[in-house]
Parts: structure tokens; sequence; C-alpha cells
């Protein structure tokens, strides 16, 4: 182990990073970081985020796994980012390695390293994290002293695309399992000798261990099977006690779930710079095209009493000067009106204010917008997802028209001059006429907003955000084709010729990153080599425009020669094996099939957490607290 | 960090000859005083705080931000700016270069309580990150709207390295016939564009001593007023143009000096 940090560390620290861009990403020391003395404990444990500083600290997740972890005192767990393409380049030109922020550990040099899937575009991240921090990319390449590489987060959920490189996956939620990994690791630990020896000689022992964990999926432990047109995932198990399907890890009851009221409080302005309480997992609206609504079942909420406790704690060991809450769908949180009014008043002597992300399209989440934002200087976001109204059942998006109407109206009486508006092209069974219905509200919109702003009507503006459709794991949408770049491109021409306004500022999602996007969510194994290939041609923050290069990835496409156009855009037999199928995300097949077929005959589903149980199957894993809250 | 982004983000910030970067606190004050209740007990302190290399990569941005955070957990009751966007009363002497030390950097704090200077600098010592700490607090006379107009000079360290064989005569020879130009002028960027600027009569002192080797340490006594002062690293670069290969290690500012002093 290397010793602790020296002040003359930091002195020659102060001079490599010289001509770096915001170096204070690199240095840590924030306020409330965990350092500890790396020759006391059993277990050192890396969360590496595959992005930058400012996109990683703003994750909750990366927060809530460095509490429970660094709770254990046993553990040391410390963070490492992605760093920007300066920093990258000085690590590599001095021959130096990605270390943890807080004892400079280079990640080669943990035990366990951790790094969560949040989204498909920072897979290249992935092995550029491992690259930079001497860790071999292929798991099958790893032995002697090099670290055990787990995965997680959302696209988990479909872990074959980078099964090539992670030792095991987490499926779901890591607050409970990532403790039973900890004592699997430390028994093991006693079992097998000094880190050397046990990793070079034991290491399968390990992994075999952790298979045995409800909800760790151990790639190398199941046979691969092979489909005629060349895609592969993992088939039956090799192992005795291996589990053939695995299921994700629910935590049961959110009310005592630990929560991180001592975070870390960043010197460099990050994306989501404020403290944060998790009012709410999961949401039960339904919509089809959404994963996280699926992969967080059921909808969970916190006691009004212990979100006023951790706001507290929140704001009396952070000195943040904003705190917000954080839901999938805030305004559905019960109690949101008097947690609001608590966040508003209770710290307004110390100039704390609360914001409100996540609105609901209605007059409701308007109020409740109103009301945390006093001096109105920011926009207000609507998601009407669809134009049409058809369209808009058909996903499953309980918003009607007049609902949009209300919802702006309000917001222009209010006084609101920003309106932002999200829409997503290229959903399943979507027409042009459907695309020109998001003009048409967007000009009803812009009209009403001339109506109610009167003299001011000059400082209106519209952002019209649209998103190409992406379809994901374990979505009713699972099975359906996605738009290809031209057909994206072709509905985009649409909307800008049915938009004449100025006012009206139009931004769009990348049709080519959608489209890797799309690919990469629903593949197999066989797309390992692709992601690889792309990070050899230097593909790297592929979520950031400027980064994406989509040549990078089409040359490392046509070299295993796969056509990701025509992996996007192809249509699926709903009883076709899926590269998904050995991954339990808790909801039954039929309901997601049921609401397929829904949503093409133009059927809603009720909201199962606030209106009643549309029978998913989840409650097969746990009591399903909605049932609760519905009978009050 | 551009300047304008600065302006922006910053309240209360002033340059050490006193210039508003950002209206606030002027304002704030004349608003509060002409309301009806009886003035508050309120203490005007002023900071002398070290930054250690642990912080030393702090925009200057950053490191306001730190300490207003610091000063909330701390529960100091800091009086804060009217108006739509109210900001904390607080504001630094000077900023410091990007990735250089200090050891007691001026801040100028308004609190709306009466407490001792030494209450204050002990809350705030527990709540501050690793290498930032309050080394002195004294109060300051109510009557100084402009905390840190009389700063005029400021003291650095700098350590550089040589070229291998290179002697501090080397170096105090090339400081010699530096400080005999009459000249020294350089091209300065500044939000309105460039600039010629003469460093010479910003120059007080300038000596070289020896450090660990190969480095050797530089002492410069600089100008450090709004509308005329001179960076360090604008000096040692003008020393580099007579001593090739010398490169900037570290720099320190081991303190700001007023008129009267």
């Amino acid at each position: 182990m290397t010793p602790n940090t020296t002040t003359a560390d930091l002195a020659e620290l102060t001079f490599r990073l010289r001509h770096i861009e915001k170096p204070s990403r690199y240095c840590g020391g924030e306020w409330n970081q965990v350092k500890k003395d790396l020759t006391q404990v059993r277990l050192t444990f890396a969360l590496a985020y595959p992005d930058a500083y400012e996109v990683g600290m703003s994750h909750l997740g990366l927060r809530i796994l460095y509490h429970v972890l660094n709770e254990r005192p046993d553990v040391a767990c410390e963070r490492a980012f992605c760093p920007r393409l300066d920093m990258a380049g000085l690590i590599r030109r001095e021959g130096d390695l990605l270390r943890s922020l807080e004892s400079r550990l280079p990640l080669r040099d943990f035990d366990l390293v951790g790094i969560t899937l949040q989204h498909e575009l920072t897979y290249a991240n992935v092995l550029f994290l491992l690259d930079l921090g001497g860790v071999p990319l292929r798991r099958a390449d790893r032995a002697g002293r090099d670290p055990v590489v787990l995965g997680g987060g959302p696209c988990a959920l479909n872990p074959e695309p980078m099964a090539e490189f992670f030792d095991a996956f987490v499926i779901g939620e890591g607050e409970e399992v990532v403790g039973e990994i900890v004592e699997c690791y430390v028994s093991w630990a006693e079992d097998a000798g000094p880190r050397e020896q046990r990793m070079r000689e034991h290491r399968d022992d390990l992994l075999r261990r952790l298979a045995r964990i409800a909800g760790v999926y151990v790639p190398s432990l199941y046979a691969e099977q092979k489909q005629p047109d060349g895609r592969r995932w993992a088939g039956a198990p090799l192992v005795e006690g291996v589990p053939e399907r695995v299921t994700r890890r629910i935590v049961a009851d959110l009310e005592s779930a630990p929560f991180p009221t001592r975070p870390i409080v960043p010197f460099a302005e990050i994306v989501h710079d404020r403290a944060m309480v998790e009012i709410m997992r999961g949401c039960g609206r339904g919509c089809r095209f959404c994963q996280a609504g699926i992969i967080y079942r059921p909808a969970r909420i916190r006691s009004l009493e212990t979100l006023k406790h951790q706001c507290d704690r929140l704001v009396a060991n952070t000195g943040y000067e904003e705190i917000a809450p954080l839901a999938l769908s805030c305004p559905d949180y019960p109690h949101i009106e008097a947690l609001l009014e608590y966040m508003t008043t209770a710290y307004a002597q110390q100039h704390v204010s609360a914001s409100l992300p996540s609105l609901r399209v209605d007059q409701f989440s308007v109020e409740l917008a109103e009301r945390v934002q006093r001096p109105r200087k920011s926009g207000l976001t609507l998601a009407p997802e669809a134009g049409s109204e058809r369209l808009r059942r058909a996903i499953n998006k309980n918003v009607t028209e007049q609902d949009i109407l209300d919802a702006a109206t309000t917001a222009f009486e209010w006084g609101w001059q920003r309106l932002k508006l999200y829409f997503m092209i290229g959903l399943p069974t979507e027409t042009d006429e459907d695309v020109l219905e998001i003009a048409r509200i967007t000009n009803t919109v812009r009209d009403l907003g001339n109506e109610v702003l009167g003299p001011r009507k000059s400082r209106l503006t519209i952002a019209l955000s649209v998103n190409a459709f992406v379809p994901k794991p374990h979505t009713p949408f699972q099975w359906a084709r996605q738009a290809g770049p031209e057909e994206v491109t072709h509905k985009l021409g649409l909307l800008k010729g049915a938009l004449r306004d100025r006012r009206v500022k139009l931004s769009w999602s990348h049709p080519q990153q959608s489209l890797l996007e799309g690919v990469l969510a629903r593949g197999g194994r066989e797309l390992g080599e692709v992601v690889l290939g792309a990070y050899r041609r230097g593909s790297v923050f592929d979520s950031w425009c400027e980064h994406f290069d989509y040549q990078r990835w089409q040359a490392a496409f046509a070299e295993v020669g796969l056509d990701p156009e025509q992996l996007a855009t192809r249509e699926w037999q709903v009883d076709e094996p899926l590269p998904w199928g050995h991954i339990d995300a808790g909801v039954a097949a039929e309901y997601l099939e049921q609401e397929a077929q829904r949503a093409a005959e133009g059927l809603m589903t009720p909201d199962c957490f606030l209106e009643a149980c549309s029978n998913c199957g989840v409650q097969r894993l746990v009591a399903c607290p909605a049932e609760q809250q519905r009978n009050g | 960090m551009s300047g304008r982004a600065a302006a922006e983000r910053m309240t209360a910030v002033r340059t050490a000859a006193g210039k508003r970067v950002q209206t606030g606190w002027p304002r704030g004050r004349r608003q509060a005083a002409e309301r009806p209740q009886p003035p508050a007990p309120r203490l005007y302190v002023r900071l002398a705080l070290s930054k250690g290399p642990e912080v030393a990569w702090l925009g200057h941005l950053e490191l306001l931000r730190a300490v207003e955070r610091a000063v909330r957990r701390a529960g100091l009751p800091v009086a804060y700016s009217q108006g739509f966007n109210p900001r904390p009363k607080m504001s630094f002497a000077s900023a410091l270069p990007l990735g250089a030390t200090g050891s007691a950097e001026l801040v100028a704090i308004d609190l709306a309580r009466r407490l001792t200077p030494v209450e204050v600098a002990k809350a705030l010592n527990q709540q501050l990150p690793r290498g930032l700490e309050v080394r002195e607090a004294r109060v300051l006379p109510r009557s100084k709207e402009t905390p840190f107009a009389d700063i005029t000079k400021a003291q650095y360290q700098v350590t550089v390295s040589g070229p291998e064989g290179m002697q501090r005569r080397d170096l105090e020879e090339a400081i010699e016939r530096l400080l005999a130009q009459e000249r020294l002028e350089i091209r300065r960027e500044t939000k309105g564009g460039e600039r010629t600027v003469d460093l010479r009569p910003l120059i007080y002192g300038f000596t070289a001593s020896e450090d660990s080797p190969p480095n050797f340490r530089l002492s410069l006594l600089l100008a450090a007023q709004a509308e005329r002062q001179a960076k360090p690293r604008e000096v040692v670069a003008v020393l580099a143009a007579l001593v090739e290969g010398l490169e900037v290690r570290q720099v320190h500012r081991e303190r700001l000096i007023a008129q009267e002093e």
C-alpha cells in the first residue's frame, strides 16, 4: 500500500497541474471526504465513475455507496473519475496511472473496482478508466494482483455488451448487496492467504463465491450461447449453485435504507451542485418507454419526518446554499407540499433555498414550482413527450392537451417567460401527423404566451427539446424498432418546417448518438469487440457532443462485420430470445407483452402507485408499499 | 474562468484598490440604513487565511464558495446583501493565481451579531477544509467601506528550478541586470484586449536564495493594487529570458501589505 499523501507530494502535484483545466477536480480533499489509513483496512474499494468529475459527483448512487462502504471500519472506499483529455494526456506522458482522489492509489492497486453503467454512451469511458488505471481491459486477461471489476447501474440490466470487461455485475440497487460483497471478499481473503497469492491462485474461487450472492451476475460462470445471426449472450450456468436467472436486488424498505447526510461538498462546480434528499424511489406512472419506471419498481417513499431530519442534517453538514428533493417524479410524493413548505421556510435565515426538479405536466406541479422559485429567473420545464393525444395514450403518458395548456397558462400567469418543452420522436406507431402535432402544440403554447404575457410577450422564449426514442431492455417497448438516423432527420425536418417563430428554439439529440445508444442498449456480447474497437480508435466521452465521433464507431462495427443501423431498426419478435433473458428485473415478461399490446391498441394503464396495481409481477420479490399508499 | 463569469458569480468582491467588481454591498448598506428598525449589533471582521498546497488548485471562485459554505456550516451570522439575489457580505482582498499558496490571504466578513474575532476564527476553523485555516482575526472599523483599499504591495516567495549547474550567483547576476533596466515592458492580456505594462516600477524588491537543490527561492515584493500590480509569474518570465531553462515550481504569497505598515 502507498503511504498517505504528504505535503511534498501535494507540492509536486501543484507543479504538474499548471496547464490543466479546472485542476481542483483532480485534487480531492473536499469537505466530508473520507480518507482512511489504507494499512488499517481489510478491503480497498474504488468507486470509479465513467464520466468527468462534475458529472459523477452529481450522481446520488455514488454518494450512497461511498457512504455505506466507508461506514464500515474494515473498508476504505475511494473515488476516481474520468480525467478530461488534458489530464489524461498528462497521466500518459508521465507514465503515471489514474489514481483515487483520496489516497492517490492507482486503480489497479485496489481490491475491488466498482464502475456504474448509467448510460450506454459511457461504455468507452469504462475502458478509458480501466486502461488509465492500469487494469487489463478484458476480464479474461486479469490475473495476479489485478482487482476484481464490478459493474452496476441501470445498464447492468443488460450486461452482455460489457460482459467481456467486468468480472461481475450487481443487478439492481446496490446499498445492501455491496455489504454482502464486502463480507464475501473478507471471508475469502481470510481463507486464501496474502493478496498476491490469493488473487493469482484463487481468483476463480472468489468469483464463484460472489456468484452465490443474490443479485450478482458473474459472466464467466455461464456458457455462451450463439444465435444464427452471430449475436452472443449468456446461456446455462457452468457451475453448481449459480442461478440460471439473476434477480434484481430491491431495497424493501426505503425508510430505513442508509442515506448520506454527510455528503462530499465539491470545490469545483458540479452539474447538480446542491444538497439532495431522495424522497421517493421508483415511479408508478408506467410510461411505456421509460426504463427507470420499470427497474426501480416498486415505487417507495420516505416519511416526511425522516426527510425533514435528513434535510436538517444535510444543511448543517454541507453548508450548501440550495437543497432539493430527488425522485423520478417529485410531485407524486404524497407529502410534497408539506416537504417543500419545510424546505423553503426552515433554512430561510441561513439563506438556503429549495429547488424542485422533475415536474409533471399539470397545474399542481407549476404551483409547486412557483412556491420554490421566488425571484423567477430560470425557465420551467414540461415534458408531454408526444405531440398527439393518440400517441400519448400509446406510450401511457397520462397527459391531455388541456393539461399542457393549463400548465403553460399557469406558468405564464405566474410570470414565467421561459418555457422548456420536452418531446420524443420516433416512438412506436408514430406517424408524420404525430410529429406535426408537436409543432402545433408548441405554436399553441406560444399563442397562449403572447396572450397571457401581453406587453411582456417579446421576452417569451420556448425551448423545444426533441430527443429520438431509444427502446430499452425490460420495458414494454423493448421489442420496438428504433427509427434510423434518416427517419429521425426527416421528422426533425418536418418539425423545423412547421415552427416559424424565432422565439421557439428547437434543439435535438444527435441522431447517430441515439442510434448507438439503442444498439448498445439491446446488444449482446458481440458488441464487446465494437466498444473496444471504438475505444482503440479514440472514442471517449461519447455522450458529449463535442467528443462524439460516429466514424470511429462505424469503423469498429465494420471491423466485426456488424451494421448498427440494421441492428437498431430491426423489428423484434415478441417470442424471440433476448440477450438479457437471464436477468430478472422483477416485472413479468407477460406484463411487458401485455403493455406492448395495450400500447398498440391505444389503451392506458393506470398509475400503479396512486391508482391501481397493474400486476406487473414485482410483488413476487418484495411487498409492494404502493398497496398501502393507495389504501391510505 | 473568464473575468465576466467571475463578475457574474462574485459578490462584494473587491480588488485591492477597493474598486467594486460587483455592486451589492454599499447599496445594501444604504438600504438597510433607511429602515426604521434600530441597527442590530454588528461585527466587521478581517481574517487572515492560510491557503496550503491541498487547496492551491482551487480557482478564486471555488475558494470563495468553499469559505462561504464553511461560514454557513459554522453558523456564523453573516450579513447578506439586499435584492433579488442576496449574497453573503464577504470579500477577499485579492485573488491568488491558480496553483499558488498563501500564508495570509485577507477576507472581510460583515457579521450581523456581536461576536469576538476569536470566536469567529474558532468556529470557522472547525469547518474549513484541510489546507485552509484562519491564522488571525481582527475587528475592522465600521467606517472602512472598502476594507482593502490600503493594500499596496504583496510579498511572494517563488520556488524555481534552473538548468543543471546553475548557481545562486547566476541568478543574482541576472536579477541585477533585470533591475538595472529602466523599463521592463511586457504584454498583458486583459478583458479589453492586450496592453503593454512596464513592470519595472512595480518591483520593490527582488532577491534570490538557496532552496533544496536544484531549486532556488526568489523573494519578490510587488505592487498589488487593482490598476497597478505585477504578477509573480510575469516577473519570473522576464527573468527567464536572461536565465535559460528557468521554471516556476511554486508560487507562495507571504503577505499583503497595507500602505501605513
